[in-house]
């Protein structure tokens, strides 16, 4: 509609996913809230590039949308190995409880 | 008579907004898993909605259907077996709400405050103009991407293999 | 008139929402609340569409007649090209008097059926899927364009089916279900056809396309002179539509599917099988009245059919004994003649046949949905008798109706059928008037059979069921007594000229219906010699045809042939009541012996086979078709399969060549990668507290308070 419907939008996605990341005990939980956030930020570059100008192109928006998309892709198969690894040694994933860096 | 893509905008934007606390609010971890099915659904809907049409179909190709995909194996995998649901809120609930009704207001103060230069321009399929984008002013970084792809899955299979070998 | 514009959208919506609320709660809303509230649930909204429709008829008489087609958009559906297509209501006098009739009989219906489906635990999926028909229905009747017309003429076939295959656990009831939705689903192959030509034409000849009735009444003159594939293209489309109304509205060769409908509950039956989707043709036909006007061979095919299928299926229920039978081929019979009305240019006769017939013939099947269930579900006449004196209210009420259907003088069935048979006389041929008037004799023969054997007489029913019989709580019956009121009644809106009333109902039509005044290719030819279309060379046709459009064309009175044709049709229909008294009352015996001949038992076995078409179709048509089948599965097994197998071959050549590359290629990569992150790992992980959350959390909150900091205090 407008830009800042879209940014309001963004900024709620954004805030859901903060929320998630901070408060949730599962791993898989915690990267689903970076998934929510990483999706606001992409959200928020696609809206300006529809909306205001530019200096490479009219589509830088969408590019760096891209590149959070894969950027995402990479980033959530790294932690899901991770999470797998952990809950291989620890037998659990809840973060509150893995806090074995202590010190 | 009503424009129909405000309809759009309006449906997309409490897909994604009560979708997404359903994702956030769950008691139920795979009820999440699935619920951010919708939301990115709705994500690429908006992405419609101001004319990455390209990008849209990505969305749902890889997010929807790669990264989702990854973590609902990664909630099965990681389940209790007794328990289905296996995550729960509340935990350091303080903090949360500070931060993030903090993070919230002041991204929507910010947001009010400015003077965007809007600028609309009609919408165009988008699918060549990327192309050529990636292999022009924006190679670089399309390189340095795939090399971090190639990086992240093989670390991700030695992350796993290391747990075997032990 | 912001009354009209307010309330109608609310008409068709309402019953949605009734359905989709019982249809995603209804099961949670009767295993809690009960039968009586999920019922009430399913009554209100069609209540609430009655009282809006009642209302808007009565501020529709408060407008002048010239501002009395409202036009209501909603909401631009698509746009394409050249083609512009609005989702948008219609109200006139012609959707007024269809939504009265949909959401008066189907309020009452409704209420029927809450007695009917007592017990039945699918009682709030039959309200549901009830919901759901009138929804559709309204919007077929109340739409502005063809297009929406078409969305309600699917949804009512779809609702059509789920309702016949109500209880779809018996498989007879599946197969129904199936049959009604394939047989009307061939019909509406023909209405896409008229569509695609009326679009096709429209944007040839005048360049947009809107597919709105209004837009199509202007451009009619246009698309009178094209041709298609050498036809008139209005005579093409008139029959393309007609091809859909006989799938509908069971006229020959595609009426086999409402017999069968019978499986479905008894409300479904009188709803939708009587008064309102079978209806949906004639009430096609008069919306695009005006193309007809100017097709005169394809009203004649529609009257010839119309009358075909009058007789035909008249014959047929003289000889069935299942109750609901006899009064499915009734109807079949009766909407040949609102087609045969419709045939002979008298399209207000028509819908107003159609009004009668739906107040009598819901009326009839609510009465013998009322008898089946206080019988214990038996529906074979021949177990049936005497119940008058168990049941008086339907039994009352069922006589009520019969003596509208029969034409019995002053009842509305005999002002509506008159009407039809005497403009097939006079607009029509003698022939098409003969057909119409045996075939009523027929009618009165086979509804009074049909009370004879039910209600009269000494009881054929076993002990047990006769003692278990007794007459049907108020809910059910009650809609029976009002339906019989509105039968014998609503005739006195359209009293004709020659008995000394106005006409009041056709004139109320005539904005959005007029009526062909002549013979329909008279009609034509005038209006051709009008527009300077054709040229006439004759001086003395010229002096004939120039008087202008007469508004009554009585230029010799009629009125002698009316008052004998009315006398001849009301002597044979008592004659054949009388007949049916004789033979099943006064003196069964002349009956049996009748019957014995080996002629009448030959004759009488045709009729009760319904002269096997069922089984000729499915010679003709279905068996070679299922052949069909077989050879194009055995021809996809046989190509298809080989093309699958070779391409996995060349996937696994693929596969061997791709991992020896990954062999020796990745694992360099894979080595230098894992060193380079083990070395930056070391480094990072001096990052310590336990909780990572905890620490980002802490962070987020100290990173906005000093962005709100620095913005407060250094401005």
């Amino acid at each position: 509609m407008s830009l800042s419907g879209y940014l309001a939008v963004s900024i709620a996605l954004f805030t859901l996913g903060t929320i998630m990341f901070i408060s949730r005990k599962n791993t898989i939980a915690i990267l689903m809230g970076v998934e929510l956030v990483l999706n606001a930020a992409a959200l928020n570059f696609m809206a300006f590039s529809k909306f205001t100008q530019s200096q490479a192109s009219q589509l830088d928006g969408q590019i760096f949308a891209i590149f959070i998309i894969l950027m995402a892709a990479a980033e959530a198969v790294v932690a899901l190995a991770i999470a797998l690894s952990v809950y291989k040694e620890f037998k659990q994933i809840l973060a509150n409880k893995l806090v074995s860096l202590k010190g | 008579m009503i424009e129909l893509s405000e309809l759009f905008f309006y449906f997309f934007t409490v897909m994604v907004l009560g979708i997404g606390c359903i994702v956030a609010f769950s008691q139920n971890l795979l009820r999440s898993a699935f619920a951010l099915f919708f939301v990115l659904f709705g994500i690429a809907g908006f992405y419609v909605l101001l004319g990455g049409d390209f990008l849209a179909v990505v969305q749902v190709l890889v997010y929807a259907g790669g990264i989702n995909v990854l973590l609902i194996f990664g909630t099965m995998l990681t389940a209790d077996v007794a328990t289905p649901e296996s995550s729960n809120i509340s935990f350091q609930s303080v903090l949360t709400i500070v931060a993030g009704a903090g993070i919230f207001f002041l991204l929507l103060f910010i947001i009010n405050s400015a003077e965007w230069p809007i600028v609309t321009q009609e919408m165009v399929p988008t699918t060549k103009h990327i192309g050529r984008l990636l292999l022009k002013e924006y190679i670089l970084p399309f390189e340095v991407i795939s090399f971090l792809l190639l990086a992240s899955m093989i670390g991700a299979l030695v992350l796993v293999n290391k747990g075997d070998q032990r | 008139m912001g009354y009209i514009q307010t309330v109608i959208p609310w008409v068709p919506i309402l019953p949605l929402f009734g359905a989709i609320i019982l249809g995603v709660f209804g099961k949670k809303i009767y295993a809690s609340l009960g039968e009586n509230i999920t019922g009430i649930l399913g009554c209100t909204m069609p209540m609430i569409s009655a009282v809006l429709a009642f209302s808007s008829f009565i501020a529709l008489n408060g407008l002048e007649v010239s501002e009395r087609i409202i036009r209501i958009p909603i909401i631009n559906w698509f746009s394409v090209a050249e083609m512009n297509v609005d989702w948008a209501f219609r109200y006139d006098p012609l959707s007024a008097l269809m939504i009265m009739i949909v959401t008066g009989i189907g309020t009452l219906i409704h209420i029927y059926g809450m007695g009917y489906m007592h017990g039945d635990k699918s009682f709030w999926r039959f309200f549901s899927y009830m919901n759901l028909f009138l929804a559709a229905m309204l919007m077929l009747v109340l739409g502005d364009n063809i297009i929406i017309m078409f969305l309600g003429w699917e949804g009512v076939g779809l609702c059509s089916y789920l309702l016949i295959g109500f209880w779809f656990t018996e498989e007879a009831n599946a197969i129904a279900g199936k049959k009604a939705f394939i047989v009307n689903r061939i019909g509406d192959l023909g209405f896409l056809a008229g569509i695609f030509l009326i679009v096709l034409f429209s944007w040839k000849t005048v360049g947009t396309v809107t597919l709105s009735f209004t837009d199509f009444k202007a451009n009619i003159d246009v698309l009178s002179q094209q041709t298609f594939w050498g036809f008139p293209l209005l005579e093409v489309i008139g029959i393309c539509f007609f091809i859909g109304a006989m799938g509908k509205s069971a006229q020959i060769p595609l009426y086999v599917w409402l017999p069968d409908a019978m499986a479905g509950p008894t409300p479904v039956s009188a709803l939708i099988h009587a008064a309102t989707m079978v209806t949906a043709g004639v009430y096609m036909m008069g919306r695009t009245y005006f193309m007809y006007t100017l097709a005169p061979h394809a009203l004649g095919f529609v009257a010839i059919i119309a009358a075909m299928t009058c007789f035909f299926s008249a014959t047929i229920g003289m000889a069935q004994f299942d109750i609901k039978k006899v009064l499915a081929y009734s109807t079949v019979s009766q909407l040949g003649y609102m087609f045969l009305a419709m045939g002979v240019g008298s399209f207000s006769a028509g819908i107003f046949h159609l009004l009668t017939h739906a107040a009598f013939k819901a009326c009839l099947f609510m009465g013998s949905g009322s008898v089946i269930v206080a019988l214990h579900h038996k529906q074979d006449m021949r177990e049936m008798g005497g119940l008058l004196k168990k049941m008086p209210i339907t039994g009352f009420s069922f006589i009520a109706a019969t003596l509208a259907i029969m034409g019995f003088p002053l009842t509305s069935g005999f002002f509506s059928k008159d009407e039809i048979l005497w403009k097939a006389f006079i607009n029509g041929s003698p022939l098409l008037w003969l057909v119409g008037f045996i075939a009523a004799g027929i009618t009165s023969f086979y509804m009074w059979r049909l009370v004879f054997m039910t209600f009269f007489g000494e009881t054929r029913a076993d002990k047990h069921t006769w003692d278990n019989c007794k007459e049907q709580p108020k809910r059910t019956v009650v809609p029976i007594a009002i339906l019989a009121f509105v039968a014998l009644t609503v005739g006195f809106w359209n009293v004709p000229h020659f008995l000394g009333g106005h006409s009041n109902f056709s004139n109320f039509l005539d904005p959005v219906v007029h009526d062909i005044q002549s013979k329909p290719a008279d009609n034509f030819r005038r209006i051709q010699l009008e527009k300077g279309i054709v040229q006439h060379s004759d001086e003395s046709d010229n002096h004939s045809v120039a008087k202008p459009a007469a508004h009554s064309e009585e230029q010799v009175d009629h009125t002698a042939l009316e008052w004998g044709l009315m006398i001849a049709s009301v002597a044979w229909t008592f004659f054949t009541g009388f007949l049916a008294y004789y033979f099943y009352m006064k003196n069964p015996g002349a009956r049996a012996k009748i019957m014995s001949s080996l002629s009448a038992q030959k004759i009488f076995t045709v009729l009760n086979n319904k002269y096997f078409v069922d089984e000729f179709y499915e010679a003709v048509v279905i068996n070679p078709i299922r052949k069909l089948f077989g050879f194009l599965a055995a021809f996809d097994q046989m190509v298809v399969d080989g093309l699958v197998n070779f391409a996995g071959f060349l996937g696994r050549i693929t596969g061997t060549v791709a991992g020896l590359f990954d062999n020796q290629v990745v694992d360099g990569a894979v080595n230098g990668a894992g060193w380079t992150a083990q070395a930056g790992g070391k480094g990072a992980s001096l990052l310590q507290s336990g909780k990572i959350q905890t620490l980002i959390g802490s962070s987020l909150i100290i990173f906005v308070i000093t962005v709100v900091t620095v913005v407060v205090f250094m401005g």
